[in-house]
C-alpha cells in the first residue's frame, strides 16, 4: 500500500510541476507578441486588456488543473488508506520493528568487535 | 508482473530516486539485503535458518543503476553468488538499493548494512568479496572508503572486490547529458529552458557517474549542473583488498573497443587505467580481463565472467 501511494503522491507532484512549468512557458510565449503589439500606436489599450484576460485564462486554467489533482489524489489517497488500514498499521508497526532491529545490531556490532576483527590486520 | 513491477520500481529509483527518498515517497528503495528474490531481516536466528553450518567466506553483490537485484540472474536462475556459494563454499548475499541517491550516500549506507550482516551473521568470517555492476562496482569503493574513515569492523576481511563494467573515470553519457542541459539553459527561450529542466531532473546518483564520484565532497556545496567539472577527491585503493576488473566490449575488433567499450562505459573507464587529469588512484592491471561481445548489462550475468571471477578466486585460494 506504501507503494501505492507512493505512486498517488508522484503522479500529483508530476502533474503540479508539470501545470507550473507549462503554465511559465505559454506566459513566458506571449509575453513577446503582446509587447510587439502595445508598441502599435493605438493598440497599447485593448492589447493590454487583451493580455490581461490571455494571462487570467492560462494561470486559471492551470489553477483548475491543479485544484483538481490535488482533489483527486486526495480522494484517492483517503480510498486507498481505507482499502488497507490493516496494512497501513502493519506498515507501521513493520518500521518500528526494523529501526529496533537495526539499532540492536548497531549496538551488537560494537559490542562485538572480535567476530570481525579475529585479526590485527588494520585495514589501511 | 511482480518481476516487471520490482524492475520497473527499480528504474525510477535510478532516475529519480534522490527526490523519492528525499520527500518519504513510499516508491523509494531502503537499502537492503536480499536472499533468494526476497528481503532478508539481519538477524542471527534468520541467518542461522539459512546457514545451520555457516559458511566462512561471504561475498556480497552489488546491482547498478536503474536496476535490481534482479540483474544477476543467469539462464537456470543461478547468480555468480549462488555458484560460488555451491563451487567454491561462500555464503552469498544481494543488496537492493536505490541507486538514485549519491554513490557516497549510498556508500555510506552500504557501510553500516554490511556492519549489520557482519554482526548478525551466525558464525566466525575468514573472508569477504564484494561484486559490483557498474554504478554497483562505486558503491562498493565508496563503501569501502567510509568504512575505512569510520574503522568499521567488516572492512579488514574483505580479501577481494571484483568490479564488473564499472565507470570508475565517469562515463561520456552522462557528460553529454551535462553539456546538453547546460547549453539549452543557456539559450534565452522559455521551452529550451523547460527541456533543459527536464533533463537536470535526472539524479544525483546519474550526475556522480559524469566523473564517477565516491566522496561527499565530491558534490556536496557544488552546483550539480555546472558544465563539466571534475571535482573528485582522492580515495586510495586500500591495499589489503586485491581489485579485479572486467570490462565488456561489443566486438573484438580495437576500434571498438578502445571507441565503444560495452556500450556504456568506454575501456579506460572500466579498467580504472586513470591519468592525472581523471583525479582517481590507478587500478594495478594485473588483474584486468576483456571479454570482448559482451554489452554493459550482460556483464552481471554471464558464464564467461562467472569463469574469470571463480578462476581469479580459486588462484586465489592456492
Amino acid at each position: 500500500m506504501k507503494r501505492w501511494q507512493g505512486t498517488r503522491a508522484l503522479v500529483g507532484e508530476a502533474i503540479e510541476h508539470g501545470s507550473r512549468a507549462v503554465e511559465r512557458v505559454q506566459l513566458e510565449l506571449a509575453k513577446t507578441p503582446f509587447d510587439l503589439l502595445e508598441r502599435v500606436p493605438g493598440l497599447k489599450v485593448p492589447v493590454s486588456g487583451i493580455r490581461e484576460l490571455y494571462n487570467t485564462g492560462v494561470s486559471s486554467t492551470h489553477t483548475m488543473i491543479r485544484l483538481a489533482t490535488k482533489v483527486a489524489g486526495d480522494t484517492v489517497g483517503v480510498v486507498l488508506d481505507a482499502v488497507s488500514p490493516g496494512e497501513k498499521a502493519a506498515g507501521q508497526r513493520e518500521e518500528a520493528v526494523s529501526s529496533g532491529e537495526k539499532a540492536a545490531g548497531q549496538r551488537e556490532e560494537a559490542a562485538q568487535p572480535g567476530s570481525m576483527q579475529n585479526s590485527t590486520q588494520s585495514p589501511s | 508482473m511482480g518481476r516487471k513491477v520490482e524492475l520497473a520500481i527499480g528504474a525510477l529509483n535510478g532516475l529519480v530516486g534522490d527526490y523519492l527518498t528525499r520527500t518519504g515517497n513510499g516508491l523509494a528503495t531502503e537499502m537492503h539485503v536480499v536472499r533468494d528474490g526476497a528481503p532478508l531481516t539481519l538477524s542471527r536466528e534468520a541467518l542461522a535458518a539459512i546457514f545451520p553450518e555457516p559458511p566462512r567466506k561471504l561475498v556480497v553483490l552489488v546491482h547498478g543503476l536503474m536496476s535490481t537485484e534482479d540483474v544477476w540472474r543467469m539462464r537456470g536462475g543461478e547468480t555468480y553468488g549462488s555458484l560460488l556459494e555451491k563451487e567454491l563454499g561462500f555464503a552469498a548475499f544481494e543488496v537492493r538499493y536505490c541507486s538514485g541517491l549519491r554513490i557516497s550516500e549510498n556508500g555510506e549506507r552500504l557501510d553500516a548494512l554490511l556492519g549489520q550482516l557482519a554482526a548478525a551473521y551466525p558464525g566466525p568470517i575468514d573472508e569477504v568479496a564484494l561484486v559490483g555492476h557498474s554504478m554497483g562496482g562505486l558503491v562498493l569503493r565508496s563503501a569501502t572508503h567510509a568504512g575505512n574513515e569510520r574503522g568499521s569492523g567488516w572492512l579488514a576481511k574483505v580479501k577481494k572486490a571484483f568490479y564488473l563494467g564499472s565507470p570508475h573515470l565517469g562515463t561520456p553519457l552522462e557528460r553529454f547529458g551535462n553539456a546538453l542541459s547546460w547549453a539549452l539553459a543557456a539559450i534565452d527561450h522559455p521551452i529550451t529552458t523547460l527541456i533543459a529542466e527536464i533533463v537536470n531532473l535526472r539524479s544525483g546518483g546519474v550526475k556522480d557517474l559524469r566523473y564517477g564520484n565516491l566522496r561527499r565532497e565530491d558534490w556536496e556545496g557544488a552546483g550539480a549542473d555546472a558544465l563539466l567539472q571534475n571535482r573528485r577527491h582522492p580515495v586510495p585503493l586500500l591495499p589489503h583488498i586485491r581489485h579485479h576488473l572486467v570490462a565488456g566490449s561489443l566486438t573484438a575488433d580495437v576500434a571498438s573497443l578502445v571507441l565503444l567499450g560495452d556500450a556504456l562505459v568506454p575501456l579506460r573507464s572500466a579498467i580504472g587505467r586513470a591519468a592525472e587529469e581523471d583525479r582517481c588512484s590507478p587500478f594495478p592491471q594485473e588483474h584486468v580481463a576483456i571479454l570482448a561481445g559482451l554489452n554493459h548489462v550482460r556483464l552481471a550475468h554471464d558464464e564467461a565472467v562467472f569463469s574469470r571471477i571463480r578462476a581469479w578466486c580459486e588462484e586465489e585460494m592456492r
